[in-house]
């Protein structure tokens, strides 16, 4: 998967350059992030808005990766498209993500 | 009644061929981008589980995949020969999976995995299982929009 990252003070932007995160690519995925837990960043951004679908195995991997961070992380979301937004309501991730609507928002809201 | 049969080796990467193939004629059926995207989204999770549980994941296999287009609904069976569901699938199918509350104060508690039979019960009208001789088909219905209607 090919992701173009930004760091903002503490905050690690990755903004993920696929449209969609499904079963094929979620090893990967989650491979990437928990790399970047690995690589000592704690707080973390994932910018959506390039993302147009995500089932139920990109969504596992972003709960991997949530626990991989451990309590002192903080693995947030931003820019999620309506249909990807409606995927974390309806498996109600929603409240286990915190979800901005742009990487400002976020970075300004985690720093 | 229309209906296309779309057919695709059993590699997840294939998956996507399908999906967005049905998302398109579901649009061009009269649903909305979002009702499109949610059948879309539970194809892909039906193919998902077919290759996975049904086929192990083994490759050169295939998953067929009907799309038909009735009057008032639109009707998705996913097909494959692979192993049929276990009894106790089967259970947790019809009955659906109690859904724990979720939050960060449990996250330890919440699967990575398992969400793909619930969202389909959840996004369409109807899910079915059926074991037809050694064939399993997932059979999910989802009527058109109402349109003009508050």
């Amino acid at each position: 998967m090919r992701f173009q990252e930004t760091k903002i003070g503490s905050v690690l932007v990755a903004k993920i350059l696929e449209s969609r995160i499904s079963a094929d690519v979620a090893p990967s995925f989650k491979h990437h992030l928990v790399d970047y837990v690995a690589k000592g960043n704690q707080i973390i951004v994932l910018d959506m808005s390039d993302v147009t679908f995500i089932d139920s195995s990109g969504l596992g991997a972003l709960i991997a990766s949530l626990k991989a961070m451990g309590d002192n992380g903080e693995l947030a979301l931003c820019g999620a498209r309506d249909t990807v937004a409606s995927m974390f309501k309806l498996t109600r991730m929603n409240k286990v993500f915190r979800m901005f609507s742009s990487p400002e928002e976020a970075v300004s809201a985690l720093s | 009644m229309r209906r296309v049969q779309l057919v695709i080796d059993s590699e997840l990467a294939d998956v996507s061929l399908v999906a967005v193939a049905v998302n398109g004629i579901c649009v061009h059926s009269g649903f909305d981008h979002i009702g499109a995207s949610q059948i879309e989204l539970c194809t892909a999770e039906a193919i998902t589980n077919a290759i996975r549980h049904a086929y192990h994941g083994q490759r050169g296999l295939t998953v067929s995949v009907v799309v038909s287009v009735y009057t008032n609904h639109i009707q998705v069976d996913v097909c494959d020969n692979g192993k049929p569901m276990s009894s106790d699938q089967i259970e947790r199918f019809v009955g659906g999976t109690e859904v724990a509350e979720v939050g960060r104060v449990n996250l330890a508690s919440i699967p990575e995995g398992g969400r793909g039979l619930q969202i389909m019960r959840d996004l369409m009208d109807t899910v079915a299982y059926i074991r037809e001789g050694d064939v399993n088909r997932l059979q999910m219905t989802k009527k058109f929009p109402i349109i003009g209607v508050d």
